[in-house]
């Protein structure tokens, strides 16, 4: 449809604003669209959208310099193309409805009217937000498998898991803060017996609900109750095409759990689910099949990075794909935008044209990690002392700890590109990924271990196994599961390309 | 990070303009920028 700004117009009930220092972010719950409003002044119009009769005449009332109008009216166009906008057939002094998770009144602090012309949107999102965009909530150490790649190295309940009353004293921080959405992980989260009572909860709070699941758990009941819900996205996790390739990495049995959960959903018409795919050596062959299979179920692909995080530190040195392996990934995603990566192959843009992305790390950033026992880390793949930025349960809670963390200002400062920097391609990979550095031994400041320049496998082969750091503080598996790769922490090799 | 968001980017800058009277240039404006979020998460 053609945006007229002559024609009334309003926020889309379904759109959330959270303020933020250069203007504001908005999220479309139906979509599953962010977008960066990047002018106070744009907010403020598009807030004030749904008293006046017309964009122009709230250009008019906002008092925006004319010669700007075409400027906003562009922007406004944009977002209305998105459906962030949405055009008004009756009285619009009526407003719009707040969207879910809609902070407006009250919550964030606002623009502070500061200019943000000349920066880039990664400038702006690297130097942090007034939350995060992204939040992984792991629900419980707790897991029915044992993932040889596990980053949190799952499989005994910690005995100082969050209880539900203060699961749910987090999930109104998260409504204060504007937390759109919430990634709840674990372990296996189908393990708690409050599951739904808190999914619940998040979902009256306004916010939305996303949940990784080795699918063991989700019988038929269980997926026609989550069909039944708004705002609740679930994501199956396969990493085989065939049961030897998948229960090779996740255990025996396990594939033909998680087929039986995607013909649970498929059954109960929960629509496009997310099949989940972490990457190895052994199943980027079949990245074909599985779109195929996602296809047959009507699902969307997911495909992840593999990181030597938990008990990927044993694994991965036999199991992380090989440069040939890198470079045919990067080929197929290049040619299938639509499959969803969580940008999370950002390193692979040094070999030619951006993934699409925001190319960038954003651990502590745009990003963070709150682990069962409410600790707070900087990204999912970094349980570790070492970046750890607090506990929900410190006064303040996940606000203090999000907004004040020392760590997390750290992160949000000027990073140096150290030894990347005599490299023509860190514009393009950012020096790669912090959490598969640290756990490979690696110095922050240098390449990443699969660099696709091969600069990471020269320093990697110098690494002695007793640089690598551990992880055994939040380690959480089975007695069965060998630990083999996890000696202490000596301060990281100088780096040198 | 699983982390970084996004996956597509969708910039819309805005063409500078030029000013009736004395023809100058508005100064170039980068108002809204797209980012699809779905499949960040950092989980497995």
């Amino acid at each position: 449809m053609t945006f007229d700004a002559s024609k009334p117009h309003c926020v889309h009930p379904q759109v959330a604003l959270r303020p933020e220092p250069f203007g504001a972010l908005a999220y479309h719950y139906d979509n599953r669209r962010l977008t960066l409003l990047r002018s106070p002044e744009l907010v403020a119009l598009v807030d004030s959208l749904h008293a006046h009769p017309s964009p122009r005449a709230a250009f008019d009332a906002q008092g925006l310099d004319p010669a700007r109008w075409s400027n906003y009216e562009k922007a406004l166009a944009s977002l209305a193309a998105s459906s962030f906008l949405t055009p008004v057939d009756a009285d619009p002094t009526e407003g719009r409805t707040p969207g879910i998770g809609d902070p407006t009144d009250g919550g964030p602090p606002r623009p502070s009217g500061a200019s943000t012309k000349g920066t880039t949107m990664g400038d702006q999102l690297k130097s942090g937000l007034n939350a995060p965009i992204c939040l992984t909530w792991e629900w419980t150490y707790a897991c029915n498998l044992q993932c040889v790649h596990c980053l949190s190295s799952s499989g005994r309940r910690d005995p100082d898991e969050l209880p539900t009353a203060e699961m749910l004293e987090v999930v109104d921080a998260f409504a204060d803060l504007g937390v759109f959405y919430v990634n709840i992980g674990g372990g296996e989260p189908l393990l708690r017996p409050d599951f739904f009572e808190i999914v619940e909860y998040c979902v009256a709070r306004g916010v939305g609900v996303k949940f990784s699941t080795n699918g063991g758990l989700l019988t038929a009941d269980k997926a026609r109750r989550l069909a039944a819900m708004d705002y609740v996205d679930v994501q199956i996790s396969l990493d085989g095409i065939d049961e030897a390739t998948n229960d090779a990495v996740r255990g025996e049995g396990s594939h033909a759990k998680a087929r039986r959960a995607m013909d649970h959903l498929r059954d109960a018409g929960f629509g496009p689910f997310k099949i989940s795919v972490v990457m190895t050596r052994d199943n980027v062959e079949q990245l074909d099949a599985f779109e195929a299979l996602a296809d047959e179920y009507g699902a969307e692909l997911r495909l992840t990075r593999f990181r030597p995080s938990g008990r990927g530190a044993d694994s991965w040195h036999d199991l992380h794909p090989t440069q040939e392996q890198q470079r045919r990934l990067y080929h197929w995603l290049l040619e299938r935008p639509h499959v969803l990566t969580g940008d999370s192959f950002f390193h692979l843009s040094a070999l030619g044209e951006a993934l699409p992305g925001l190319n960038l790390c954003g651990a502590g950033r745009v990003v963070c990690l709150i682990d069962p026992v409410g600790d707070v880390y900087a990204c999912p793949f970094v349980l570790h002392e070492e970046f750890k930025a607090g506990s929900i349960r410190q006064p303040g809670g996940f606000g203090e700890v999000w907004r004040s963390s020392p760590l997390f200002a750290e992160l949000r400062g000027p990073q140096s590109a150290g030894a990347c920097a005599s490299c023509g391609s860190y514009d393009a990979c950012q020096g790669g990924c912090m959490a598969t550095k640290f756990f490979t031994g690696l110095p922050l400041d240098g390449p990443d271990p699969e660099c696709v320049k091969g600069h990471g496998e020269e320093l990697l082969a110098g690494t002695a196994v007793a640089t690598v750091p551990t992880t055994d503080p939040v380690d959480h598996s089975w007695a069965s599961v060998a630990l083999g790769r996890r000696p202490t922490r000596p301060p990281p090799l100088p780096a040198n390309l | 990070m699983e982390q970084t968001p996004v996956l597509d980017t969708e910039a819309v800058a805005t063409a500078p303009v030029t000013d009736d009277a004395a023809d100058e240039t508005v100064e170039e404006e980068l108002l809204v920028e797209e980012v699809s979020i779905d499949g960040m998460c950092g989980v497995y």
